[in-house]
């Protein structure tokens, strides 16, 4: 684990001064810096290219908190129905005919929890109906109250706790993600690029691992910026798509030069300069420009579902004879989810609910919706993907029909070999009291999930303790 | 090769030195400096032919290379009274007064045109780096000049620094950029209110390029990050505008007048919810915010126990209620008096419920934004202070103010904005001995504009001593592409191009989602080298009329390189254009190897590409 305190600044940047430091003290010679054992070119051996096929895995992360007590409604919980509680943004029982249809939530099989002396039924927003059919196939499983404990609801502090899967973990530098890459040796040895954050710059759940590259022109629109679904950009080095510009001629010869001085820059520049030069030609190779989703299967026209587009050329990629496994983890970020006014509200004429959250919850449905059409239902090819926000909201609407910052969460795993379509989790009712105050209450670790899914789907239970440090292994039984 | 040098045969590299000591000891003697500098490992010798005797690759190559031996040379001239660098630092505090008058002399003084002579390794160097979107040999001739205290001096007076010439004709052409809110929000003045955004992008990157008042343009920067607002959210373009045209004349002032201008900026009270906050029903987002990112920090904030915190935020979101703007959109007129413009800032007390009141004076009506005046506790993290009830009518108001004026003063904001401070300017290795220098320098009352002076806390922490030690820091974007086009003929006739490229590189001004601003980690920046080497690239490829390119943006190569005939001249230019003569040997020699006999303009143009994608360019 990378920690502030103790490797002062981040390790990376400790390398970066240590270098400097020795330059200034006229001693370069002994400037053989210590590697950690996760720098990239180490050589692994006794691997065997595809020989241990791990799942891919997809972290679809909503920035801003999401309100998961309106993406899996609990209906009938005493506190939520009460009028006081969430005046505009409740969805009503599936069964409620005094209720417009578009008002009320979808129905799901298996979505009761026991509590206490009582059982609490659960449904969809009415704006996540793509998901149906991966629920219904028992592919997505969806756990509420699901979060990281967090004192203080800070976006920022809740997002790098989650991110570093520590809870209130300041200092930590790097991800659970990360480390799990970092402590893993890749199943080819010839990879050029284990993981790709969907970003400007690397999510930090994503920090720690070698061969780590952020590329956010993975989620632009490929008729305005070429992007990796439109990879026949790539080749022509002019254009602007993942290959060096200037003049086309020279584009290798000076490629191989910066290639050669960035083995000097200090790191982690000189890393991330060496899986660039790398990734130019894998993804040239790969030519996802010309990918077609399987099945029929629609991406909708936004950077999410661009991304998760680019994500299944990626994973198709990774069966391709004698190349083995290249892209293990893609971090995606879906932002918008910070909705402190106006989330939605009900609209008599139209039927349905709109607003800010409604959208976002329609980008995140039909994206993944897509993905499991293609990936999952069709392909067959192995990938759990993951949904996670820092926090989720209040109990009660605030006085801006929007809902700050809260606790616990619902959070999404679909996988083709989930044991799914099953609400899980642990529901005790929600307090009904100060409402607008209280978060709804958490009561499974987020870590819980994630270290099943590293230990059965990742195949790394040997390091849990180096990728969740002090977090005792406690499966809700979501894989075989 | 100095006559200083090889009389003394060895020479000393301050750059790791104290060069506080060195100040304290200003004799100009090498031995004395050595001494003084306490700490041999950081004293980097020279051998008696002069040849640099470590190895120069890596990071800061091009600080160490070639022209340690400058260091020997004006250390020596100190002696003779030269306004070289070691004089400068000997005689730092006695110049810091007559650097005024040097200042305003330079500012009206012709164009510099002889190519610098200043040490890339030398501490004033440092200091036009951290003080620059990008030090060109002009800005260190000036530099040079001034001395180091004179140059930081000159540019914590930016008024008097007389603007480059090329800079009023690009800001005019930005039609909206000094539109009033009425003009913004009037459909026939701006009928495409995307164009408000780009204006004030592209006055953002016209600024950084041509302006010479860069340490005020950075400080800009530094404030706009920290009071960040999504430029491409909706309505933000019509009034981010606003925000930054009043946040930068505190730029350089005081944190106070920043704070409380950000509070009543329209930009921040719809991007923050506080707009829709009232009586009985509010909204806390800019409450926690107020004091998570904008004043005390989160670890201090969050450094109580949650309840209290969450109370303090409630009691502080409480005392901000009524706050809003006029945007045109109230239904209720009636009974007002007077002129509210759209984009204006109100205040809507209790007592005046659907009326506004603008500087005491009730205006026409509002339909939301009650102030709530009851008594408010603020809680421990502001030794349980209280806000007491009853305060009606524009009294009310001073709830808000109390709030922010208590979050200026307070300790915890001192340390959060001197340690971001720092680390903007320093690097993310800053000491904390350092960071509480600047922190104590924000709290005196004595500063010129009391506690919260800017000013006060730049000279605190741009010292000879901390510069000369500064972490080298790795260049965001939006400073590479600038400090790319400042050392070279840039022309800008369209900035389209420009903007998707900082969009690319995800730098493109105000447009960081969250409200904490662009991150400032060498971990958050390092990732994405392409966009850095293509913007290089394409910015030389469209030259004398070559396509391609950063359309919009011309490089002169031809008068920059086109009397230099052979590979040793052409490196020799780029070297003195790009890096002072600073640049790192292994690197120069391996561009130089890509030119032919009589290197081609298409060669040459490769070269200069190459030369500001290396790694030395990436830091400063």
């Amino acid at each position: 684990m990378i920690d502030h305190n103790t490797a002062c600044a981040c390790d990376e940047y400790q390398r970066l001064s240590r270098r400097r430091f020795l330059q200034w003290s006229g001693t370069a010679a002994a400037a053989a810096a210590t590697a950690p054992a996760w720098l990239p070119r180490v050589a692994f051996a006794g691997e065997t290219p595809g020989s241990e096929f791990r799942d891919v895995i997809v972290q679809v992360y909503l920035r801003g908190g999401a309100d998961g007590l309106s993406m899996l409604v609990p209906f009938d919980d005493p506190t939520y129905v009460l009028p006081t509680c969430r005046p505009t943004l409740r969805v009503y029982a599936p069964d409620d005919t005094s209720q417009a249809v578009g008002r009320r939530a979808l129905g799901l099989n298996n979505a009761t929890l026991v509590g206490g002396s009582r059982s609490y039924v659960f449904g969809l927003h009415p704006a996540m109906s793509a998901l149906l059919p991966a629920y219904n196939d028992g592919k997505l499983a969806l756990v509420h109250g699901c979060g990281l404990t967090n004192t203080n609801q800070s976006h920022f502090d809740a997002q790098r706790w989650m991110e570093n899967g520590l809870a209130n973990s300041n200092g930590v530098v790097d991800g659970w993600l990360g480390r799990h890459l970092a402590s893993k040796p890749p199943v080819n040895p010839a990879t050029v690029l284990r993981t790709i954050g969907v970003a400007d710059g690397l999510q930090r759940t994503l920090l720690g691992s070698p061969q780590a590259l952020p590329i956010p022109n993975l989620q632009s629109n490929p008729g305005a910026v070429p992007a990796l679904n439109n990879l026949a950009a790539v080749t022509a080095i002019n254009s602007g798509g993942y290959g060096l510009t200037g003049t086309a001629s020279t584009s290798a010869a000076r490629r191989t030069i910066l290639d050669n001085l960035y083995d000097a820059a200090p790191q982690p520049l000189s890393s991330k300069a060496q899986n660039t030069i790398n990734t130019i030609g894998r993804l040239n190779q790969i030519g996802a420009s010309g990918y077609t989703p399987a099945g029929g299967a629609v991406y909708p026209s936004n950077s999410t579902g661009y991304a998760l587009r680019s994500t299944a050329a990626l994973v198709a990629a990774n069966s391709l004879a004698n190349d083995g496994q290249f892209v293990e983890a893609v971090a995606i970020d879906l932002g918008g989810w910070d909705t402190h006014a106006t989330q939605f509200a009900f609209n008599g004429a139209t039927g349905v609910f709109a607003g800010g959250m409604v959208s976002q919850m329609n980008i995140l449905s039909q994206s993944l919706a897509a993905f499991y059409r293609d990936i999952m239902f069709t392909r067959q090819l192995r990938v759990t993907v993951i949904v996670i926000s820092e926090f989720g909201r209040r109990i009660g609407e605030n006085g801006t029909t929007g809902t700050d910052h809260g606790l616990g969460n619902m959070m999404m795993v679909m996988s083709p070999d989930l044991i799914g379509g099953r609400v899980l989790g642990t529901w005790n009712g929600m307090p009904n009291t100060n409402m607008t105050n209280t978060g709804v209450p958490l009561t499974t670790d987020l870590r819980r999930v994630l270290s099943e899914i590293v230990s059965k789907r990742l195949n790394n239970s040997a390091a849990l303790g180096t990728v969740f440090p002090g977090f005792a292994r406690n499966d809700l039984g979501l894989f075989a | 090769m100095s006559n200083a040098e090889s009389s003394t045969g060895t020479t000393v590299d301050l750059k790791a030195a104290s060069v506080e000591g060195l100040s304290a000891s200003a004799d100009g003697s090498s031995s004395a400096v050595c001494e003084a500098a306490g700490a041999s490992a950081a004293v980097a010798k020279v051998s008696a032919g002069g040849e640099v005797s470590t190895s120069r690759r890596g990071l800061l190559a091009r600080v160490l290379s070639g022209r340690a031996s400058s260091m020997g040379q004006s250390v020596g001239e100190a002696v003779g009274g030269s306004m070289k660098v070691g004089a400068v630092l000997g005689g730092a505090l006695a110049l810091a007064e007559a650097s005024r008058s040097s200042a305003s002399r330079r500012a009206s003084a012709e164009p510099i045109e002889v190519a610098a002579d200043v040490d890339p390794g030398s501490v004033i160097y440092r200091l036009v780096e951290r003080c620059t979107f990008g030090a060109t040999p002009a800005e260190l001739t000036l530099a040079n000049s001034l001395g180091f205290s004179g140059y930081l001096e000159y540019q914590l007076n930016p008024t008097a620094i007389v603007e480059n010439a090329s800079l009023a004709p690009l800001l005019a052409t930005l039609t909206t950029l000094n539109f009033t809110g009425q003009q913004l929000f009037d459909p026939v003045m701006t009928p495409n209110t995307n164009l408000a955004a780009t204006n004030l992008q592209d006055a953002t990157m016209f600024r950084a390029v041509f302006s010479g008042r860069q340490l005020y343009e950075k400080m800009v920067e530094f404030w706009s990050d920290h009071f960040s607002i999504d430029l491409t959210q909706d309505g933000q373009s019509q009034v981010k505008p606003l925000d930054d045209r009043a946040l930068r004349p505190h730029a350089m002032g005081n944190f106070g007048d920043l704070l409380r201008t950000s509070a009543t900026s329209p930009a921040m009270l719809t991007f923050l919810d506080n707009n829709l906050s009232s009586n009985g029903s509010i909204n806390e987002n800019y409450g926690r915010e107020l004091a998570e990112l904008h004043t005390v920090g989160a670890d201090y904030f969050y450094s109580f126990p949650p309840a209290n915190v969450q109370a303090t935020i409630v009691a502080m979101t409480r005392c901000l209620t009524g706050w809003g703007w006029y945007s045109g959109s109230f239904n209720d007129t009636v009974g007002g008096t007077g002129t509210l413009n759209r984009g204006n800032f109100y205040y809507n007390s209790t007592t005046t419920r659907n009326r506004v009141l603008v500087g005491g004076t009730l205006l026409g009506g509002v339909s939301a934004g009650v102030h709530d005046t009851g008594s408010k506790v603020l809680g421990t993290i502001f030794g349980s202070a209280v806000i007491p009830a009853g305060r009606t009518g524009a009294a009310g108001q001073q709830d808000g103010w109390d709030v922010l004026n208590m979050l200026v003063v307070h300790p915890a904001t001192a340390l959060y904005i001197a340690q971001k401070l720092c680390r903007r300017f320093l690097g993310e290795g800053v000491s904390q001995s350092v960071i509480n220098r600047v922190r104590d320098a924000y709290l005196n009352p004595a500063n010129a504009t009391g506690v919260g002076d800017i000013k006060a806390m730049l000279r605190a922490m741009l010292t000879p001593a901390n510069v000369g030690s500064a972490f080298p820091r790795l260049k965001r974007p939006f400073h590479l592409f600038a400090s790319m086009m400042r050392v070279l003929p840039t022309t800008i006739v369209n900035t389209s191009a420009l903007r998707q490229q900082l969009q690319r590189a995800g730098h493109l001004p105000f447009a960081w989602g969250p409200p904490d601003g662009y991150p400032d980690t060498t971990e958050y920046w390092s990732g994405q080298v392409l966009p850095r080497w293509s913007f290089g690239a394409s910015l030389v490829t469209n030259t004398s009329g070559n396509a391609g390119g950063v359309s919009g943006i011309t490089v002169n190569d031809v008068a920059l390189l086109g009397t230099a005939v052979t590979p040793a001249a052409v490196m020799g230019v780029i070297d003195q254009t790009v890096f002072s003569g600073g640049m790192p040997a292994a690197d120069k020699s391996a561009i130089q190897a890509t030119l032919s006999a009589v290197p081609t303009a298409s060669q040459k143009r490769d070269a200069l590409g190459l030369s500001v994608s290396i790694p030395a360019f990436q830091f400063y």
